[in-house]
C-alpha cells in the first residue's frame, strides 16, 4: 500500500483542480482546495518515516510494464530521500499559500480559475520532482511553465502583467526547448529514457552526443531556476503576479530547477568527480549570488526587489551544490528549504502590504509599522533570517555553506574557493544592506499623509504566515535535527546513485554494467561544535530587554522635550540647521554614495537590463553556447 | 404674401398624412453566400460522424483520441463561417463545453485509477483479454482512455476556438441591403 | 540590431550549429534504435508469442514484439500512446487543458479595473 502514495500524493492535487474548476459554491471550491493540498502533504509525510529515516527506496512501475530483458519500457516513479526532502518542501508551500490565498484573493474575479491552475501548478511540480524518467520530467516541466505562465497575467489590468507573461513564455520555452533537445539525444545515443537505467549506462563514458545532452540539461535547468542570464524574467513574473503566486515561483519552481540540476549532474551522469563540472557549478552560482544582490539595491519595487534575493540565494545553493561533498550538499539543501520558507514569508508580508495600500513602490510607502505592526513583526523575521541574523534559519544554513566551502579551499588549496568564500560574505553584507533600506522605506520613517488610514492585515491572511515564521525559528533554533534527519539523508541519496540504480532496475544491475564503481560515501557531519543557538537567543533576548529598559526609562522625557516642533532631522536639508521645505529622503536612497562609487558598474547593468525581450532571448542562447561550448573543451 | 400663406399652408397639410413607419427596420445580419451554407449543412455531420468513427477505433485503425477531436471541433469553425458568430454562439453552450472538458480529464484519471483497486498499479491495463484482436472494444483500457481524450479534446479546441472568436468584434450589422431578414 | 549584439549572436548560434554537427556525427555510425530488417511483422501478427527478445537493442523494438501479446490492439502507435505511456500523454492533455484555461484567464475583461477607480475616484 506504501508504493501507491507517491502517485496518489500528485493526483489528488490534479483532481482536486479539475474538481475545482466544477463547483460553483465559494465555500464548497474552498474546502475541496483546502482537502486536496493536506491530502497530498499527507500522503508523503506518511513515507518520511521508511524512505527517509530508514533508507528504502521506493519504486514504481507505471502501467505495471516491469523491465524486460533488461531494458525498462514503462515509465517509474522513484522516490528516494531527495526526491522525498524536495516534495516536502514543494508540500509545505503549497499549503501555507493555499490557505493565504483565500482572503488576499477577495477584489479578485474569476477566482475558480486562480484555484483549477493553482492546483494544476502543485500537481506538475510534484509530478517532476517524484518521477524517474527524462520525458515525464519534460512534459511536467511543461505544464508547470504553462500553469505559472497564466497565473502571472492573472491581474491581467495591473500594467506590464501581460508583458511580463509573455517574456516569461518566451524564455521559459528556451529552457523547455533545451531540456527536450537534450532528452531526445540521450534517448537518440542509448534507447532508453529511464534515469536509472541511463546512469548505468553512460558511467564514465563520453560520447559527443552525451557531453552536447548533459550541457544543453543543464542549461535548461538553469532556465527553470532563473540562474545568471534568465534573471531579469523572474523580477518582471515576481512583480506582477499576486502574492501568493510568488511565493510558489520562488519557493518552488526555482527548487525544480535545483533538483533536475542535482539529478543530471550527480546521478545520471555521475559528472561531479570532475573538476570542471564543479569549477562550472560553483562560477554559476558565485555570478548569480553577486549580479542579483547589486541589481536589487538599485530597485524602487518592494516584489521585485525581493525576486532579486530570491535568485541571489539559489545562487548559494548551487555554490555549495558545486562543491560535490557530502557536506557541501547537505547544507545546500538546508538553505534551499529555508529559503523557500523566509523568503515565502517574506513576499506574504509585501502582499500584505499590498492588499492594504494598493502599491509595491518604495517611494510611496513609509512609516507602516504605526499601522500594522504584527506585520512588521513578521517581516522582521523574515529579513533577518535572509540577512543571515543568529538565532534564525538563514544563519545556520548560510553558515554551514560557507563552512563547506572553507573546507573544500583548504582540502584542494585552490584560491578559487577562497575568493568565493569572500564572495559570499560580501553578498551577505549586501543583502542585509539591502534589508535594512526596505526595512526604513516601508516600515520605518515617515508615514504619508495618503497612507494614514490603512488597517492591519487580516488575521486570515496573518495566520499561515505564523506557520512560516514558526518555522524560520524552528529551523534556526535545531540544525542538527534538520540536517542529520531531513537534508543528510537526502545528500546520502544523491551521491549514492548504486542503491538508486538497484532499486529500479533489480538487485546488481549496478555492478554488471558499469565500468565505474559505484560508492556509497559515508555521511560525518561535524559542523556545530562551535554554534549554539541557545546562547544567541539567550543573548538576544537580554539584548532586548536591557533596551526596553532604557528607552521606557528616559525615552519619554526625551520627546517630551521637542514635542510639537519638527523633531525628524530629516526636516532640515543636508547642509546646514536651516528649516527648509520638507524633504522625504525616503529609505530608496539610503545608500546613494554606494551606487554613486559604482556608477559604471550600474550604468552597464542599465544598458544590459533593457526589457526588450529579444535581448533576454539572445543572452539564453548566448549562455547555452557557452556551456555548450565548455562542456566540450574541458570534459 | 397670400401665396406664401397657401403655400404654408398645403405644406403643413401635407406633412400632416404622413405616419410614421409602422415597422421601422429591425437591426439586421448579413447573410452568408449560399454556398457557405449549403457547405456547412451537407459537412458538419459527415464531419461529426467522421470524427467520431476516428475517436471510436482508435485501437484498430490509425487515428486516436487527438486526432478524432480536433475533427469534430471543426464542426464550431464550419458553422462559423456559414451563419456568422451569433448564430454559432447561440448553437453552442460556452459554460457546458468547459465543465465537460473538466469531466473528461476526471473520467481519464478515474479510469487509470482503476489499476490501483483492482490490485495493480496505477494505469495498468486490467482487462485487455475481453474481445478479440481487431474488434472495437479490445484493448482494454486503452478504448476507454482514447474516448475520454478525444471528448477532452473535442470540448478543448470548441471552447477555444469560440473564445478566440469573441475576441474578435462580432460580424457587422448592415441594414437595408439583405435578402432575407432573421428573427432577432 | 547593434554591431556588437549581431556578433554574439553568430556567434552563439555557430557554436551550437558546430557541436550540434558534430554529436551528430558521433551518432550516425550507431545502428538505428530499431532493426526493422530481422523483425517479420506478419509472422508477429500471425502468432504473438514468437518473438526472441535476446537480440533487442532497445526499448523501442522490445515494445514493437511485444505489442501485440500485451495489449491486444493491432494500433502499435495506440498502444504505445495510451499504455506503455499512458502517464504522458495524461501529462499532455493536462498541458492542453492549463493551456485553453490560461488563455480564457489571461484574455478575460476583468472587473476588478473598474471596481479600483471607482475606489480612487470615491477617495
Amino acid at each position: 500500500m506504501m508504493q501507491h502514495f507517491p502517485v496518489l500524493a500528485i493526483f489528488a492535487l490534479f483532481l482536486g483542480a479539475f474538481v475545482s474548476s466544477l463547483i460553483r459554491n465559494k465555500t464548497a471550491r474552498n474546502g475541496v482546495v483546502v482537502l486536496s493540498v493536506l491530502t497530498s502533504f499527507g500522503l508523503l509525510c506518511a513515507l518520511v518515516k521508511p524512505v527517509m529515516l530508514e533508507g528504502e527506496i521506493i519504486s514504481y512501475w507505471l502501467g505495471g510494464w516491469k523491465p524486460v530483458a533488461d531494458y525498462a519500457i514503462g515509465i517509474g516513479l522513484e522516490v528516494d530521500a531527495l526526491s522525498l526532502f524536495f516534495g516536502l518542501v514543494v508540500g509545505l508551500a503549497v499549503i501555507v499559500s493555499a490557505l493565504y490565498s483565500f482572503r488576499y484573493l477577495e477584489y479578485d474575479d474569476a477566482q475558480s480559475k486562480y484555484y483549477t491552475l493553482y492546483l494544476i501548478l502543485g500537481g506538475g511540480v510534484l509530478g517532476l520532482v517524484l518521477s524517474g524518467d527524462l520525458f515525464n520530467i519534460y512534459v511536467m516541466v511543461e505544464i508547470m511553465t504553462f500553469a505559472a505562465v497564466a497565473l502571472t497575467a492573472y491581474r491581467n489590468f495591473m500594467p506590464g502583467a501581460l508583458e511580463a507573461a509573455f517574456k516569461y513564455l518566451v524564455i521559459g520555452s528556451i529552457g523547455s526547448t533545451c531540456i527536450l533537445v537534450g532528452t531526445a539525444m540521450l534517448y537518440l545515443q542509448y534507447h532508453t529514457l529511464n534515469l536509472a537505467q541511463l546512469s548505468a549506462l553512460i558511467s564514465g563514458t563520453a560520447m559527443p552526443s552525451s557531453i552536447l545532452a548533459f550541457g544543453l540539461l543543464i542549461v535548461g535547468f538553469a532556465c527553470k531556476a532563473f540562474l545568471v542570464p534568465y534573471h531579469p524574467i523572474a523580477a518582471d513574473a515576481h512583480g506582477t503576479a499576486p502574492s501568493s503566486i510568488s511565493v510558489i515561483i520562488s519557493g518552488v519552481l526555482t527548487k525544480t530547477g535545483v533538483y533536475g540540476i542535482i539529478r543530471v549532474c550527480y546521478c545520471v551522469f555521475r559528472a561531479m568527480d570532475q573538476s570542471a563540472v564543479q569549477v562550472f557549478l560553483v562560477l554559476l552560482g558565485t555570478i548569480s549570488m553577486f549580479v542579483c544582490v547589486t541589481m536589487a539595491l538599485a530597485q524602487h519595487d518592494f516584489k521585485r526587489l525581493l525576486a532579486f534575493h530570491s535568485i541571489s540565494q539559489i545562487g548559494y545553493v548551487i555554490t555549495a551544490i558545486g562543491l560535490s561533498t557530502t557536506f557541501g550538499l547537505a547544507s545546500g539543501l538546508y538553505h534551499a528549504m529555508n529559503h523557500t520558507i523566509f523568503k515565502g514569508l517574506l513576499f506574504l508580508c509585501a502582499g500584505c502590504v499590498l492588499h492594504q495600500t494598493g502599491t509595491t513602490k518604495l517611494d510611496e510607502l513609509g512609516g507602516l509599522s504605526k499601522r500594522m505592526p504584527k506585520t512588521c513583526t513578521l517581516f522582521l523575521i523574515g529579513a533577518a533570517s535572509i540577512s543571515g541574523i543568529p538565532p534564525f534559519n538563514g544563519f545556520a544554513s548560510k553558515w554551514l555553506i560557507y563552512q563547506a566551502v572553507y573546507q573544500r579551499a583548504s582540502e584542494t588549496g585552490n584560491l578559487f574557493y577562497v575568493f568565493v568564500v569572500l564572495v559570499a560574505l560580501v553578498t551577505s553584507v549586501l543583502t542585509l544592506a539591502s534589508f535594512v533600506k526596505v526595512a526604513q522605506s516601508v516600515f520605518f520613517g515617515q508615514l504619508p499623509e495618503k497612507l494614514k488610514d490603512t488597517q492591519e492585515a487580516p488575521a486570515a491572511m496573518r495566520a499561515p504566515m505564523w506557520i512560516f515564521g514558526g518555522l524560520c525559528i524552528l529551523t534556526g533554533l535545531f540544525p542538527a535535527v534538520v540536517v542529520n534527519y531531513f537534508t543528510g539523508p537526502a545528500a546520502a541519496a544523491a551521491l549514492n546513485a548504486g542503491s538508486y540504480i538497484d532499486a529500479m532496475m533489480g538487485a546488481g544491475y549496478a555492478g554488471r554494467l558499469s565500468t565505474v564503481p559505484v560508492t556509497v560515501p559515508a555521511l560525518q557531519i561535524n559542523t556545530l561544535g562551535f554554534y549554539d543557538p541557545i546562547t544567541w537567543i539567550v543573548l538576544l533576548l537580554t539584548v532586548l530587554l536591557a533596551f526596553t529598559i532604557v528607552s521606557l526609562m528616559g525615552g519619554r522625557a526625551r520627546g517630551a522635550r521637542i514635542q510639537g516642533e519638527a523633531i525628524d532631522p530629516k526636516y532640515d536639508t543636508f547642509f546646514g540647521g536651516e528649516a527648509g521645505e520638507y524633504s522625504q529622503v525616503g529609505g530608496a536612497d539610503l545608500f546613494w554614495g554606494f551606487k554613486h562609487n559604482l556608477r559604471h558598474y550600474f550604468s552597464f547593468m542599465h544598458g544590459a537590463h533593457s526589457g526588450v525581450v529579444n535581448d533576454y532571448a539572445l543572452w539564453g542562447i548566448t549562455a547555452v553556447a557557452v556551456t555548450v561550448a565548455y562542456m566540450f573543451l574541458f570534459l | 404674401m397670400s401665396e406664401q400663406v397657401r403655400d404654408v399652408a398645403a405644406v403643413e397639410q401635407e406633412t400632416a398624412n404622413i405616419q410614421p413607419p409602422e415597422n421601422p427596420p429591425k437591426k439586421v445580419y448579413r447573410e452568408r453566400h449560399v454556398i457557405a451554407r449549403t457547405g456547412a449543412d451537407i459537412f458538419s455531420p459527415i464531419a461529426l460522424v467522421m470524427g467520431m468513427c476516428v475517436i471510436l477505433h482508435g485501437n484498430i485503425s490509425p487515428g486516436g483520441g487527438f486526432q478524432g477531436g480536433v475533427l469534430v471541433a471543426s464542426v464550431v469553425v464550419m458553422i462559423y463561417l456559414a451563419y456568422g458568430y451569433k448564430m454559432a454562439m447561440r448553437t453552442f453552450n460556452l459554460e457546458v463545453l468547459h465543465n465537460c472538458e473538466s469531466v473528461a480529464a476526471i473520467l481519464y484519471i478515474v479510469i487509470a485509477m482503476i489499476g490501483i483497486l483492482s490490485g495493480g498499479v496505477f494505469g495498468q491495463n486490467v482487462f485487455y483479454q475481453i474481445g478479440e484482436t481487431g474488434e472495437l472494444f479490445s484493448g482494454g483500457t486503452i478504448s476507454y482512455m482514447n474516448f475520454a481524450v478525444g471528448f477532452k479534446v473535442l470540448t478543448g479546441i470548441a471552447f477555444l476556438i469560440l473564445m478566440m472568436l469573441s475576441i474578435l468584434s462580432p460580424d457587422a450589422e448592415i441594414e437595408g441591403e439583405v435578402s432575407e431578414v432573421l428573427d432577432e | 540590431m547593434s554591431k556588437a549584439k549581431k556578433v554574439v549572436a553568430i556567434l552563439s548560434l555557430a557554436v551550437l550549429l558546430l557541436t550540434g554537427f558534430y554529436a551528430g556525427q558521433g551518432m550516425s555510425d550507431m545502428l538505428s534504435t530499431n532493426t526493422t530488417a530481422s523483425i517479420d511483422v506478419a509472422a508477429l501478427y500471425e502468432n504473438p508469442e514468437s518473438y526472441d527478445l535476446s537480440e533487442a537493442d532497445g526499448a523501442a523494438s522490445i515494445i514493437i514484439m511485444e505489442d501485440l501479446s500485451k495489449t491486444n490492439t493491432t494500433n502499435a502507435v495506440t498502444a504505445v500512446v495510451f499504455d506503455f505511456r499512458g502517464y504522458d500523454t495524461l501529462g499532455e492533455s493536462f498541458v492542453l487543458f492549463t493551456a485553453i484555461t490560461g488563455a480564457m484567464v489571461i484574455l478575460r475583461h476583468s472587473n476588478c479595473e473598474n471596481k479600483r477607480r471607482k475606489e480612487a475616484k470615491e477617495a
